[in-house]
């Protein structure tokens, strides 16, 4: 129960689904769109990558997509840890286990979208 | 052939081991692997394993043979010794009480979960409930569930988590009864199953049918009360 | 001796089939602390494994069906001996009991108009045999009795019906008055004895088919309550009325449905014949078991046999098109691939006559209380001992058993034991204790084997020589002579089971204990079964002799009772009481 509610994504396993579809959506075409850019570029330098990620548009593309890898990586290491680091291989310290894994996965995703927020709005 | 079988009696043993038998297989016909249980149980009587109507409808006899879980009394030699070896364990996943027999307690309070049975609160007609045979045939492929767990204990998500993932077995049966036309209990049952664990877990990798005795194919059972669910919040 | 652990029940119900399910649900839904008791899980009961359907006039073939239609074929299936009061019941209450499976959740095959789908079985017709072939099994495909056993396992967990999974009933607990007090039964996964007492003890523990070398019936059908009432001294009925399945696969045992047959399969000896069309000119395949099982003997026994032992005929099916075959035999083309390696689509089923069905057992009233008949042939009812479904002789069935009966009985009897039993526990019943001395006695059977030094006489060999004395002797068709020489065999073999012992005495799950347990039970069976039909001198329904091959309504309209005390026959009077309607007059029995 405590550990339902340390999962900060997610009231359900429908809702975890969904999220974990729309953004692989998301990075996807955020994948796609860079391979596009970089291909029809006509150089890929400093000047173009920085007048690039200047754009409004491409910072909240950029943010969005970091927003969603989050949000998916945590789906993700929150299953990952809820099927190996359970009672059946910890015992009675598998809560703490399983506790510590979880603070760690969400501590180390907080500070890579603070981190890219924090690139993207000192650009402009 | 060389047959060897996974033994563990805790009055006698610490811990399991393999225990080999040389059998002379007759060559005129077709053994089944239970009937090689039968002739190893005729040489030693203390192996134990579970078997009942040995025509693959009762489910008693699941077992894991040279690493694959079937039914014994349906599994022809032919089929699965390799090498002139056949090796016999008890269905991986589950407490081993002794020998081939596990405990599939965890098994059944999933099958139990899902209320496998019939909700429907109206005062029943004095003949049957009417059902258009379109509708009974989206039963079919779901009620012949023997549940002998094959197919749940060849699920790794049911290994990690026996006590919250219903398993293959169990969703065959939980959309059993969301198929069918007589049940009015789908909101209940669908709000039992949102968890992140009960339906989601299955990850689609399809062990459970390839080793389905009867051929049924849970893996798209899960498919539709996923999107029994998505709809409900659409 | 130290104190057997006691667990204490208003009701215990030993099996966890069909009808131990239907009456087990009945007093759960009655409040009474009722348990069932099972040596296996119960969908692994043998219930799962009838195919072809449950006979019962629902009118949905046809609307103008009767019940009385069917308590007709029923009685003259039974060659005369089924009790008509019985069968009576069966055949009205029948409908009820269907539809409440449907409600349950039971997902019966269905009509365009959405009504349940029936199916023509053997020895069925409609206005009393005068108006040709009627179709009264209600099916779901051919796997009927799996989706009625789970079916009702389901409803028991809605009601929250307590079970004793996988433990194994030994003997009967008797007290001073002769009453049943409960039953001796070890928890398998501990081997741990216990005694559960209880004020109604139910044998619902099916049939024994074991007794023979070659059946269509599972592993475990070894009459665990039957043979424990043997050894209680309780009496049975009928017991040399055995029915062989004329569709087992050859070789394998397995059972083909006679529905293959309703649905227009039929049989082919090695001539290409349609034998049936001369030993039953106008039921032809679908003429009652015992006729055609025995029809079939003869075509093997005059050389038109098929294969290359000619030692079975042929079951076509291939004619019907695969869609028939698909949608309606579905487990039938599974089974006869696995075990014959034949795809009916295209190829017939080996198939040759199997032990299926046992039609005597427990003599009981249409509630399920156990009868004991004295010498004068007055009456009792045993205190706290019921019988339900294939254990019980009711009997509805007399010599023959028609298709798709055994589940209605089933269902039928298991509840009407389970009303019956409410009322009298609301009356406030109660049953002496019994003593120490009477719970040693229960105990002393698993005791000897408990303790008894190993032999070289092991459980699975004098299993085989009983099932092959049984086959040999007590087949389709019986001599004087070989049933002697049977008799012989079984009171050698009593003597050499008494002295067997196990080699490994462990407690966990110790399946050989208990195949020794049931080799006892298969026994007392066993020579039930031989003694009833060297006793039983003329030829009715399953029973066929070569000295008297005549029924003989002057001396034989009659149940034979066996009495295991005495292991003399006694007879019964048939009932030929109807309440509601004239009573049906023996006639030639020909289809």
């Amino acid at each position: 129960m405590i550990l339902g509610k340390l999962r900060l994504m997610g009231v359900s396993g429908v809702i975890d689904w969904v999220i974990q579809r729309i953004s692989s959506v998301v990075i996807s075409s955020y994948v796609l769109w860079l391979f596009a850019w970089i291909l029809t570029a006509d150089s890929v330098d400093y000047q173009a990558w920085k007048a690039l990620f200047s754009n409004f548009w491409m910072q909240v593309y950029t943010v969005s997509t970091v927003i969603a890898t989050c949000a998916h990586a945590w789906v993700g290491m929150w299953t990952i840890g809820s099927d190996y680091l359970t009672k059946r291989q910890f015992g009675d310290s598998a809560f703490l286990v399983r506790a510590t894994y979880n603070a760690f996965c969400g501590l180390l995703l907080f500070l890579y979208a603070f981190w890219s927020f924090y690139i993207m709005w000192t650009l402009t | 052939m060389l047959v060897s079988v996974y033994r563990f009696n805790p009055e006698v043993d610490s811990e399991p081991y393999m225990q080999d038998f040389a059998l002379d297989i007759p060559q005129n016909r077709d053994l089944m692997v239970l009937d090689v249980l039968a002739m190893l149980k005729e040489s030693d009587d203390s192996l134990s394993y579970r078997r009942s109507c040995r025509e693959g409808v009762c489910g008693s006899d699941g077992v894991n043979m040279n690493g694959r879980n079937g039914l014994a009394c349906t599994t022809p030699l032919s089929t699965v010794v390799k090498g002139d070896k056949l090796k016999i364990r008890p269905l991986p996943g589950l407490p081993v009480i002794r020998d081939l027999i596990v405990d599939m307690g965890d098994f059944f309070k999933q099958y139990e979960k899902v209320k496998p049975y019939l909700i429907n609160n109206d005062e029943p007609p004095k003949q049957e409930r009417l059902q258009s045979p379109e509708d009974r045939e989206k039963l079919d492929g779901l009620y012949e569930c023997i549940l002998c767990g094959c197919c749940s204990t060849a699920c790794p998500s049911f290994w990690w988590n026996p006590d919250k993932f219903v398993g293959p077995a169990g969703l065959l049966q939980a959309y059993r009864f969301l198929a069918d036309s007589r049940d009015t209990a789908k909101e209940e049952r669908l709000s039992e199953l949102k968890d992140p664990f009960s339906v989601f877990r299955c990850r689609g990798i399809m062990n459970c049918v390839s080793v389905c005795p009867k051929g049924l194919n849970p893996t798209r059972a899960i498919g539709h009360i996923r999107n029994m669910l998505l709809n409900r919040i659409a | 001796m130290t104190k057997i652990p006691e667990l204490n029940f208003d009701a215990i119900i030993i099996g966890g089939g069909g009808s131990g399910m239907r009456a087990g649900l009945q007093l759960g839904q009655s409040g009474f602390k009722t348990a069932v008791l099972s040596k296996v899980f119960p969908t692994r009961s043998h219930t799962v494994s009838a195919q072809g359907g449950i006979t019962c006039a629902i009118a949905s073939e046809d609307p103008d069906d009767d019940w009385r239609w069917h308590m007709y074929d029923t009685v003259k299936g039974s060659d005369y001996i089924g009790d008509q009061d019985a069968i009576e019941y069966m055949c009205s209450v029948g409908p009820e009991a269907v539809y409440e499976l449907e409600h349950m959740g039971l997902p019966f095959s269905r009509k365009e108009n959405g009504r349940i789908y029936q199916r023509p079985f053997g020895g069925q017709s409609k206005n009393f045999g005068k108006g040709g072939q009627a179709a009264r099994t209600c099916a779901a495909a051919d796997r009927t009795g799996h989706a009625l056993l789970h079916t009702l396992y389901q409803s028991n967990l809605k009601a929250g019906t307590v079970f004793f999974s996988e433990w194994f009933a030994v003997d009967l607990v008797k007290n001073a008055a002769g009453d049943v007090a409960g039953v001796i039964a070890i928890c398998m996964e501990t081997g741990e004895v216990h005694y559960i007492k209880s004020k109604a003890t139910v044998i619902a523990t099916g049939g024994a088919g074991r007794i023979y070398a070659s059946t269509t019936n599972a592993l475990s059908n070894t009459g665990d309550g039957t043979g424990m009432a043997l050894r209680a001294g309780f009496q049975m009925q009928d017991m040399e009325m055995w029915q062989f399945h004329p569709t087992g696969i050859a070789g394998a045992g397995t059972l083909v449905t006679e529905g293959c047959r309703g649905e227009g399969g039929f049989l082919i000896n090695s001539d290409g014949e349609r034998f049936m069309e001369r030993y039953a000119p106008n039921a032809k395949d679908l003429a009652g078991r015992d006729v055609v099982a025995r029809s079939m003997v003869l075509e093997i026994m005059e050389g038109r046999g098929a294969g290359k032992d000619k030692d079975h005929v042929l079951l076509k099916l291939d004619h019907l098109g695969k869609d028939i075959l698909d949608s309606r035999l579905p487990g039938i083309q599974e089974l006869s691939k696995t075990f014959a390696h034949v795809d009916p689509v295209k190829e017939p089923i080996p198939v040759v006559p199997t032990c299926h069905y046992m039609m005597g057992g427990l003599t009981t009233n249409i509630h399920g209380q156990a009868i004991m008949v004295d010498e004068a042939g007055s009456e009792r009812i045993v205190g706290g001992l019921y019988a339900v479904g294939e254990a019980a002789c009711v009997s509805v069935h007399g010599a023959n058993r028609l298709g798709g009966n055994s589940l209605l009985d089933l269902v039928v009897f298991g509840r009407a034991a389970g009303l019956y039993i409410t009322d009298v526990l609301s009356s406030g019943i109660s049953i002496s204790e019994p003593s120490n001395e009477d719970l040693e006695l229960a105990m002393s059977r698993l005791t000897r084997w408990d303790e008894a030094p190993h032999t070289s006489d092991s459980v699975p060999l004098l299993k085989k020589e009983l099932q092959n004395c049984m086959q040999l002797n007590f087949g389709v068709f019986r001599k004087e002579k070989n049933m002697q020489e049977g008799m012989m065999k079984l009171s050698e073999l009593r003597g050499r089971i008494n002295e067997a012992g196990l080699s490994d005495k462990s407690k966990v799950f110790n399946t050989a204990r208990f195949e020794a347990l049931e080799l006892q039970n298969l026994l007392e069976i066993a020579e039930a079964t031989a003694i009833s039909a060297e006793g039983r001198k003329e030829s009715r329904g399953a029973h066929a002799r070569d000295d008297y091959q005549e029924r003989d309504d002057e001396n034989w309209l009659a149940h034979s009772i066996y009495d295991p005390l005495t292991k003399q026959l006694r007879k019964r009077d048939v009932n030929f009481k109807p309440k509601t309607m004239e009573f049906f007059e023996p006639m030639a029995r020909t289809y």
